[in-house]
C-alpha cells in the first residue's frame, strides 16, 4: 500500500522532555547497524500497532550522535489522542520500535536562493533540520516559529544557539504574533518558502504567497495535523460507483477507515489530508473538504476528495475508486487542542490547567486526593527537580551509606572510593533485590547482593558475578543487568547538602534554585567554620494526608495563633501566670511563645518567593529572631567572618524556607524537614537537626529541643497540625466543592524572579502549585 | 518510713492506672518538682540534651501537656484519646533510703476514633520516698521501636 513499510528496528536511546507536551526521542539502530541516508525534511513511519503507523520528521542530532546509526524525532502528546502520540509518550528508554526507512517528501529545493521557513508548533521538526542545513551552507534565510503562547514551543533555546537572530519567535497572545503577509511581502520573489504546521497556517501561507505572486513551485509545505472528529459531524453514506455497494461512515471514522474495513483496495499514505495519494473522484454528492491538498478552485469544483479526512455535506457521496493521479506530500502528526475542563470523575488524562487555576489561586482537590495524580507526580515532579537526598556528614568515610527515597524511588547515598558522594538506585540489576536496607551503615569497598552475591563498586559499576561463564553467548552483554546498578547522574553536593535530579536532562542546579540558596547559605554560615553536621536519627512521623498539605503549612502564617492555641497558647498562659517580670525565659518558653504572635506581626514579617516553587516566610523578622544570645559565639563569628559579615549573617533570621518540592529548612535553628510522599493520602515526615560546627553546644541543645517540641510524633504542636491535615484529607471528599482556596492576597503577575510579599499572603502556596503544574507537565524523562 | 517492696510495686501500677483513667492532674502530682519524663528517639540512646528525643519533659512541659489535654480548643482531642497500660510486675533494681529504681515492661495501647496502636517496651522509674508515698524523679520510657514512623502519640506511655 505504501512504499515505506516499517522494517527497521530501532532502540530508544534517550527520551527528553522538550516542552510541556512534547518529548524528543533519540533512536539508535541495534548493534550499530546503518540507517539509510536522510536529508532535512525526511520522515520515518513508526509502527504503533500491527496495522497502523505514524510519521515523524527527523530532527537534527545532538552531541556526538551520528546520522549513520541515529535519528531523532519529537512527538507532541495530543490530549485527545488515543493513537500515535499516546503510544509514543508511553514508551520507555530501551524500548524497541519498528520504523520505515527515512523518506523525504519535503526536501530543501536548494541553498542558493533565499529561504523563508515557517513553523507552527510541532511543525518545527523538519524546519529545524532545514535551518541547520541552511546555516551550515551559510545560506540566506530566516525562520519564523509561531506558537500559541510562550513556554509551549520546543527547541527554542537549541535553535537560538544555532542560528541566533535568524530565528523569529511569534506568540499568538503577544505583540509578536506572526503576520504572514508582512513577512512574505518583505521577501524577494526568488525566495523559496517552506511551511510546516497546522492546517490553518499552511492555508494562510499558501494563500498569501500566491496572492503576492510567488510561483507555486517555490511554495513547499507539510501538514502537521491530526484530523479528528469535528463538532457537528454526522454520519453519511458512501456509494461505490462501479459496484453500487453502499457503506455508512459514522462519526469518528473516515471514509478511508470504512472502505478499508469493507475490504476495498485503496491507495493512501499520510492519512491526514496532506499527501494527495488518496485523492478520489467524486461522481455525485457534496464534499466537506478538510485537506490542504486541493486548491480552492479544485475544492469548489467538487469532483475530487481526500478520503482520509474529508466528509460529506450531502447524505450520500458516490465515489469512483479508480486510482487518481498521485500528487504531493506526506507527514502527519498531532495538533495541540485546547485542554478541556474535565468533568469531576473523569481523570483519564490529567488536565493541569484545570487542576491548578491561573496563578495557583485555586487548586483542585484531585491534586491532594487522587492517586493517579500522585503516580504522575512521582514520574514528573520528583524526576525533574533537584530533590534533597541527605547530608555528606552522614557518610563521612568511604563506603559509608544511607538509604532514602526520591519520590517513590529507593536510593542509596554512598561515599565512593574517590571520596565523592554517589546516589544509586537501590536494586540489584539481577532480580531487583535491595542491596542494602539499613537506614545507614558502611558497605566497605563494594556492595554485595545478599541473594546471589553479584557485587558492585560504590559507584554502581559491576564488579563480579559468581560462576559468570554461565552468561557467555547468552546476549547478557547487551542486557540492563550487565550495566551494574543504575546510577543517578545528576548529583550536587552543595556545601554538604546532597541533591539529586533523576532525569538525565533538565534544569541545572543553579537555575533550579537560583536565589533561594541564600537560605541554605545562611544556615551553614552560622557555623564559624561554615560547616554543619547531622546529629542523631531523624524524627519520623506518619501522616495520613497528602505531602503537599505539609508543604503548604510551612508558609501558612494564619494558622499558628488558631490551630496552636491549645499548645503554644497553653505555654503562654502558664508562663504568664507563673513568671515574674524579670524571670528569665526558659529555652522551651522562648521557642514556643512566638507561635502565638498576632496576625499583624506575621503580616509585617513578609514572605519572599523565588522561581520554581521556592520561598520563605520571615523576611524582616521571624519567630526565631529573639532567641537569647549564647556566650562566646559572636566572638567566634567575628573571628571567622569579620564583624560586619558576622552581624549580617546573624541578622538574617528567616522562618521557614521551602525548597520545592518537599524540603523545608529553618536556618536560624538548623532543622530540616522532608515531606516524603508515600501515597496520595500518606506521607512520612522526617525531621533532622544539625550541629553548627565550631559553635557552643547551647545551639545544638536548642535545636534538639525545638525538634522534639515542634516536630515529633509526641509533639503537642505536631498533634495540632496533623489533626488539621487529616481532617482536610477527609473533608476534600465533599463533591459539592472540589476546590482548595489559595487566594489570600492574590493578584496576577505576583510571581517571577525574587519578590517580597505581605506575610499573610498565600503566595508561596500559589508559587508551589504554579511550579508543580510546570513539573507535572514535563512528564517522565527516561 | 521504711520502704516496702510491695508499696513500690503498687505505686507503679497506680501510676499507670491514673493515666488510663485520664486522671492526668493527679498523675502530674506524682512528679517531683525537679521530675523528668524521658522517651529517647534512638534505641539505647544515652545522650539527653544534645540530640533529639521523642519526649524530654520537665514538670513545666508536663503541666502544659496536661492542661492542653483538658483544653476546649484542643482539636486533636475531639474526640478524646483513650489508653491502656498492660504492665508486667515491676522489677526493683535498686532500693535505698532516698532512691528507688525499677524496671517495668509494658504493652501500651492508645486509641482514638477508628485508630488503635500498640507501643511496647519498658519503663525505668527513679523514685524518691515522700510522705507516705513516692515522687517520680525520673521516668524513662524505652520503646522497642522508637525510630519507627509513628502516628500521633497523644497521651502518656
Amino acid at each position: 500500500m505504501t512504499d515505506t513499510k516499517p522494517s527497521i528496528t530501532l532502540r530508544i536511546a534517550n527520551i527528553h522532555r522538550v516542552a510541556p507536551d512534547i518529548k524528543a526521542f533519540t533512536l539508535k539502530t541495534l548493534d550499530k547497524g546503518k540507517l539509510p541516508p536522510h536529508a532535512p525534511g525526511s520522515h520515518i513511519k513508526i509502527a504503533i500497532s500491527d496495522k497502523d503507523t505514524r510519521s515523524y520528521s527527523l530532527l537534527p542530532l545532538t552531541g556526538d550522535d551520528s546520522a549513520e546509526d541515529t535519528c531523532r524525532i519529537a512527538v507532541l502528546l495530543d490530549q485527545n489522542s488515543t493513537g500515535g502520540s499516546q503510544f509514543m509518550h508511553e514508551l520507555s528508554l530501551r524500548d524497541n520500535v519498528t520504523v520505515s526507512p527515512p523518506k523525504n517528501d519535503f526536501p530543501l529545493a536548494n541553498t542558493k536562493n533565499p529561504s523563508l521557513l515557517f513553523a507552527g508548533g510541532i511543525g518545527i521538526t523538519p524546519i529545524y533540520a532545514m535551518a541547520k542545513q541552511l546555516e551550515t551552507a551559510d545560506a540566506e534565510y530566516t525562520l519564523h516559529y509561531a506558537g500559541r503562547r510562550e513556554g509551549k514551543l520546543a527547541f527554542t533555546d537549541e535553535i537560538n544557539r544555532l542560528i541566533g537572530d535568524k530565528l523569529h519567535l511569534h506568540y499568538d497572545n503577544q505583540d509578536s504574533a506572526l503576520n504572514i503577509s508582512d513577512v512574505l511581502e518583505a521577501a524577494t520573489k526568488n525566495t523559496h518558502i517552506y511551511v510546516c504546521g497546522p492546517k490553518g497556517m499552511i492555508v494562510a501561507v499558501r494563500r498569501a504567497a500566491e496572492s503576492i505572486g510567488f510561483p507555486m513551485g517555490q511554495i513547499h509545505f507539510e501538514l502537521f495535523n491530526t484530523p479528528s472528529t469535528t463538532k457537528g459531524d454526522v454520519p453519511f453514506e458512501v456509494e461505490i460507483a462501479d459496484t453500487g455497494k453502499v457503506h455508512t461512515v459514522p462519526v469518528g471514522k473516515t471514509i478511508l477507515d470504512v472502505l478499508e474495513e469493507a475490504g476495498e483496495e485503496l491507495l493512501y499514505d499520510c492519512k491526514h489530508g496532506d499527501c494527495g495519494v488518496c485523492t478520489t473522484k467524486v461522481v455525485s454528492g457534496e464534499v466537506d473538504h478538510r485537506d490542504v491538498v486541493l486548491s480552492d478552485s479544485e475544492k469548489a469544483a467538487g469532483n475530487l476528495i481526500q478520503i482520509c479526512v474529508s466528509r460529506a455535506k450531502s447524505k450520500r457521496l458516490v465515489l469512483d475508486l479508480q486510482p487518481e493521479t498521485q500528487t504531493k506530500k506526506i507527514t502527519p502528526k498531532t495538533n495541540p487542542k485546547p485542554t478541556q475542563k474535565k468533568n469531576e470523575n473523569n481523570m483519564k488524562t490529567i488536565d493541569l490547567e484545570w487542576l491548578v487555576q491561573p496563578g495557583g489561586s485555586e487548586v483542585h482537590r484531585d491534586v491532594f486526593i487522587n492517586q493517579d495524580v500522585f503516580e504522575q507526580e512521582m514520574k514528573t515532579v520528583f524526576r525533574n527537580t533537584w530533590v534533597y537526598v541527605g547530608h555528606d556528614s552522614q557518610a563521612p568515610n568511604k563506603g559509608d551509606f544511607t538509604t532514602t527515597t526520591i519520590g517513590n524511588q529507593p536510593v542509596i547515598m554512598v561515599r565512593h572510593s574517590d571520596n565523592n558522594i554517589q546516589v544509586l538506585l537501590n536494586r540489584c540489576p539481577h532480580k531487583g533485590v535491595q542491596l542494602v536496607n539499613d537506614p545507614s551503615g558502611s558497605t566497605g569497598q563494594y556492595f554485595r547482593c545478599p541473594y546471589h552475591a553479584w557485587s558492585f563498586k560504590t559507584d554502581g559499576s559491576p564488579l563480579g558475578i559468581p560462576f559468570e561463564k554461565g552468561y557467555e553467548e547468552t546476549g547478557f552483554d547487551t542486557s540492563c543487568a550487565k550495566e551494574g546498578m543504575c546510577k543517578v547522574e545528576n548529583v550536587r553536593n552543595y556545601r554538604g547538602f546532597i541533591f539529586a535530579r533523576l532525569s538525565p536532562e533538565g534544569e541545572s542546579f543553579e537555575d533550579f534554585f537560583s536565589g533561594s540558596l541564600s537560605s541554605l547559605d545562611n544556615m551553614i554560615d552560622r557555623s564559624p567554620e561554615g560547616r554543619l553536621e547531622v546529629v542523631g536519627a531523624p524524627l519520623r512521623y506518619l501522616h495520613y494526608c497528602n505531602w503537599k498539605m505539609l508543604v503548604d503549612n510551612q508558609t501558612d502564617t494564619c494558622h499558628p495563633m488558631i490551630a496552636h492555641e491549645s499548645s503554644a497558647g497553653t505555654v503562654k498562659k502558664l508562663w504568664e501566670a507563673a513568671a515574674g517580670e524579670n524571670t528569665p525565659k526558659p529555652m522551651v518558653v522562648e521557642i514556643v511563645l512566638p507561635f502565638m504572635s498576632s496576625y499583624e506581626t506575621f503580616e509585617n514579617m513578609g514572605i519572599r518567593t523565588w522561581d520554581n516553587g521556592h520561598g520563605h516566610t520571615g523576611v524582616s523578622w521571624s519567630i526565631h529572631s529573639e532567641y537569647s544570645d549564647v556566650e562566646g559565639y559572636f566572638g567566634k563569628m567575628i573571628k571567622a567572618y569579620g564583624k560586619d559579615r558576622a552581624q549580617e549573617i546573624l541578622a538574617e533570621t528567616r522562618h521557614n524556607t521551602c525548597y520545592f518540592p518537599n524540603m523545608m529548612i529553618k536556618g536560624a535553628i538548623q532543622t530540616l524537614r522532608l515531606f516524603k510522599p508515600v501515597a496520595a493520602d500518606k506521607t512520612i515526615v522526617e525531621s533532622w537537626i544539625f550541629r553548627l560546627v565550631g559553635a557552643p553546644d547551647t545551639f545544638l541543645e536548642r535545636t534538639a529541643m525545638y525538634n522534639r517540641i515542634i516536630n515529633a510524633p509526641t509533639s503537642i504542636v505536631g498533634h495540632d497540625d496533623l489533626e488539621m491535615y487529616e481532617r482536610a484529607q477527609e473533608g476534600l471528599k465533599v463533591d459539592a466543592n472540589p476546590w482548595v482556596n489559595m487566594q489570600r492576597h492574590y493578584h496576577e503577575d505576583e510571581l517571577g524572579g525574587e519578590r517580597v510579599h505581605p506575610g499573610t499572603s498565600e503566595v508561596q502556596m500559589r508559587n508551589t502549585y504554579v511550579s508543580w503544574a510546570k513539573y507535572m507537565g514535563m512528564g517522565e524523562d527516561s | 518510713m521504711s520502704v516496702q517492696k510491695e508499696n513500690i510495686i503498687d505505686f507503679i501500677y497506680a501510676e499507670a492506672a491514673l493515666i488510663d483513667e485520664r486522671k492526668f492532674s493527679e498523675w502530674l502530682n506524682l512528679f517531683a518538682e525537679d521530675g523528668l519524663y524521658w522517651m529517647p528517639l534512638e534505641f539505647g540512646q544515652q545522650e539527653e540534651r544534645l540530640t533529639t528525643s521523642l519526649m524530654h519533659e520537665d514538670k513545666l512541659m508536663l503541666t502544659v501537656r496536661v492542661e492542653r489535654l483538658h483544653g476546649e480548643r484542643t482539636f486533636s482531642q475531639r474526640p478524646k484519646s483513650r489508653c491502656h497500660h498492660l504492665l508486667q510486675r515491676p522489677e526493683i533494681l535498686h532500693i535505698s533510703k532516698d532512691t528507688i529504681k525499677t524496671r517495668t515492661a509494658f504493652h501500651y495501647t492508645e486509641t482514638r476514633l477508628d485508630e488503635q496502636f500498640f507501643l511496647v517496651g519498658w519503663s525505668e522509674h527513679t523514685l524518691r520516698p515522700a510522705d507516705h508515698s513516692f515522687h517520680i524523679v525520673r521516668k524513662q520510657v524505652n520503646l522497642i521501636n522508637p525510630e519507627s514512623a509513628h502516628r500521633n502519640i497523644q497521651l502518656f506511655v
